[in-house]
């Protein structure tokens, strides 16, 4: 058979019916409205200045265990809870997990003095602390997502007594794997020069940076696969949710950026075991709890092989990887919420132990 | 049978007509306002005209190859032909201007001109305004530094353009692989093909190289221009960017003290007899123990969401106030830093008492 074989009346009917699918996609588009992010109800439980803890309300008459989310500072938490069906968190609640998350909020022009030790020692270690007082527990299970994750990674390392348990999903650890397009994108970049006379880096320009790993896909083909579903309104739903958490990016601080971009992402300091906050010493050998690693095969942003690098560098004997199909955020909006069933499956078994 | 498929080249304009902006069904009135979608709409409909173009009347045993040669054509004049706008990379497509008699020769002009600016520019400044005349040529520098870093970078997306229609004609000729039955599978195979195509590009040292060059020259031409902007600010006497970053600077300081006298406040209490059943309760409260009035106004967020406009953004600006002695300010010095650390820190204990019942009452 041909490499080829198509038929210039059949190809004018393909085009003939997108467009007229597309169109007809616009009136489902009005039909849609306003549309919420969020599908658990949650209510707030301690707040300090921008940052918020969230606990996630459940039927169950008695939560289950506590487990603390921890998000990335770039993009909104949104995207745990983003649609019926396909929500990390009520997959957890479903589970009978008693869920919190902490929301970094938007930092602001007052905020640029904001770094990884008050991030990390500061309001994550404020909240924890507050859970471990509320909840009688002398520590908590954290789940960190992406850059989250290797906050809690930090977090562990730095406060070992108050982590019982790690996941970490999608979480960049070692920043200089072959393939790592973002940190090849970034070694040559001044970022004291970036970051001077600003108190944020804008969510935009990071924006700008993430589209860049893939433009053809993420600013054309993207679309082009979305017109062809606008007739359905559940998928168009979705797509919409996806497309204004995407670009609800809140901005970052000028000395977060700096720390993560120079001593992560550039210096690698993590992965070398040089790493500083707050001037404590960050080792991850220091980590001794269970640990369960998933990260997703086809991450255009964090690399398989930079999430796996934590298998050497861990100190606990019980360190777990999980690898999922599918990419960086697909693994958290896919249907049947497979991480959170990985998630309550190792954690059963732990506790069953 | 219907005139579509009767005819469905004479009905496919009509049904596109929408995403060109022109006036059609009102039902389908607004596509046309998002850029991206357009975009995307009409990149694939030119790939599909281009594509017909060039297998019209040739049968499926030769199409193969024969797109494969109209592609290779189009790649030895790639960027110089905006029928080609559909293969350029989505958000730096303008690179194609660098290729080209046209192109070439624009670019010759421009080093040249760029050229003479900076003779010009080493020129020293003399005089009463020497301050001003260095600071207009810092900005001007800059900029055609940044010019020229850009210009770089553009190269590397031409290299990209042209990777992606070599790769796509090759794609074409393999004889193996499954068959390509319609357009969409087509112009799937051509995205697949370029973005291979550019990460091969982007992946290189000497993009790297240069992508950084380019991010430090626009943040150079910005401080340039930053200080420009303090200049006129000065002369006009007008705040300006050290006007705020000193009262933030201020501003700071204050909320540090203010986070110290709280802690100290907070001892004294926890030192009285009395303090002390208080004391329990707060640091360890009923479990998910907030006051009723922080449940109440613990959820801005989604009061923004179902709130009117003109309530949702007050909702949002309530969220987002200061609280006093927590929040660092811009352009904090290294002794407001580490005094509003210690605010920020705002280790267990003596600030726990405040997490949910003063900080949140105090900000709405």
């Amino acid at each position: 058979m041909p490499r080829l074989d198509l038929n210039p009346a059949a190809m004018a009917r393909e085009l003939l019916d997108f467009g007229q699918r597309a169109a007809g996609g616009v009136r489902t588009l009005r039909q849609l409205g306003a549309l919420r992010p969020g599908v658990t109800p949650r209510q707030a439980v301690w707040r300090r200045d921008q940052v918020t803890l969230y606990r996630y309300t459940t039927a169950h008459t008695a939560p289950g265990q506590p487990l603390l989310i921890v998000y990335a500072l770039v993009n909104r938490p949104d995207m745990a809870d983003l649609e019926d069906g396909r929500s990390l968190i009520q997959g957890l609640v479903q589970r009978g997990f008693d869920v919190y998350l902490l929301d970094w909020g938007y930092p602001g022009p007052l905020d640029r003095e904001l770094g990884l030790d008050d991030y990390i020692n500061g309001y994550l270690d404020g909240a924890v602390d507050h859970l471990r007082s509320s909840l009688a527990r002398a520590a908590l299970p954290l789940l960190g997502i992406c850059q989250g994750g290797t906050f809690s990674l930090c977090y562990a390392a730095l406060q070992p007594r108050k982590v019982e348990s790690l996941v970490t999903t999608v979480t960049p650890v070692d920043f200089h794997t072959g393939g790592d397009t973002l940190a090849h994108l970034v070694r040559h970049v001044d970022v004291d020069a970036l970051i001077a006379g600003r108190a944020v880096v804008s969510g935009d320009c990071l924006n700008a940076l993430f589209l860049s790993l893939k433009p053809y896909q993420l600013l054309q083909q993207k679309y082009l696969r979305m017109l062809e579903h606008f007739d359905d309104p559940r998928a168009t739903a979705m797509f919409l949710r996806m497309e204004q958490w995407i670009f609800d990016s809140p901005n970052l601080t000028a000395r977060a950026c700096r720390e993560f971009a120079c001593d992560l992402y550039q210096a690698n300091r993590l992965a070398r075991g040089e790493l500083e906050i707050g001037g404590q010493p960050v080792r991850l050998d220091a980590i001794r709890v269970p640990v369960l690693n998933i990260y997703a095969r086809a991450d255009h942003l964090v690399p398989p092989a930079s999430s796996r690098a934590l298998r050497e560098l861990i100190g606990s004997a019980d360190y777990t990887e999980h690898e999922l199909a599918g990419g960086h955020i697909g693994v958290y909006v896919t249907a049947g919420a497979p991480v959170a069933a990985v998630v309550a499956e190792w954690m059963q078994t732990r506790s069953a132990g | 049978m219907s005139d579509t498929a009767d005819n469905p080249w004479a009905h496919l304009w009509r049904a596109w007509m929408p995403f060109d902006g022109a006036a059609g069904d009102t039902a389908t009135a607004g596509v046309g306002a998002s850029d991206t979608l357009g975009a995307a709409v009409d990149g694939f409909r030119r790939f599909g005209e281009a594509v017909s173009a060039a297998l019209t009347g040739v049968p499926p045993a030769g199409q193969a190859n024969a797109l494969a040669d109209y592609i290779e054509s189009l790649r030895e004049t790639a960027g110089g032909s905006v029928d080609t706008a559909w293969f350029a990379v989505p958000f730096l497509w303008s690179a194609g201007i660098l290729e080209g008699p046209v192109g070439r020769g624009w670019q010759g002009a421009f080093d040249t001109a760029s050229g003479w600016a900076r003779e010009l520019l080493d020129v020293p400044s003399i005089g009463p305004q020497r301050e001003w005349q260095e600071a207009f040529k810092a900005v001007a520098r800059a900029s055609l530094d940044e010019h020229r870093a850009r210009q770089t970078l553009l190269s590397h997306q031409q290299r990209v353009q042209v990777l992606a229609l070599q790769r796509f004609a090759a794609y074409l000729r393999e004889e193996s692989g499954a068959p390509v039955t319609s357009l969409r599978g087509l112009y799937d195979a051509w995205i697949a093909n370029a973005e291979q195509a550019y990460r091969e590009v982007v992946m290189e040292a000497s993009y790297s190289r240069d992508f950084g060059a380019w991010v430090n020259a626009t943040n150079a031409a910005r401080l340039a221009l930053a200080g420009l902007e303090e200049r006129f600010g000065a002369a006009l006497d007008r705040p300006r960017q050290s006007t705020l970053d000193a009262l933030a600077s201020r501003q700071a300081t204050l909320q540090a003290e203010i986070a110290r006298l709280r802690e100290e406040l907070t001892a004294l209490a926890s030192a009285q007899p009395r303090s002390a059943a208080v004391s329990k309760t707060t640091t360890a409260p009923p479990r998910h123990a907030a006051s009723s009035a922080a449940q109440a106004r613990a959820e801005p967020a989604a009061a923004a969401k179902s709130a009117p406009p003109e309530r949702a953004a007050a909702a949002r600006s309530t969220r987002r106030q200061p609280k006093a002695g927590r929040r660092p300010a811009a352009g904090t010095a290294k002794v407001t830093r580490a005094q509003s650390k210690k605010a920020r820190g705002a280790k267990p204990g003596a600030a726990r008492e405040f997490d949910i019942a003063r900080i949140i009452d105090e900000a709405d």
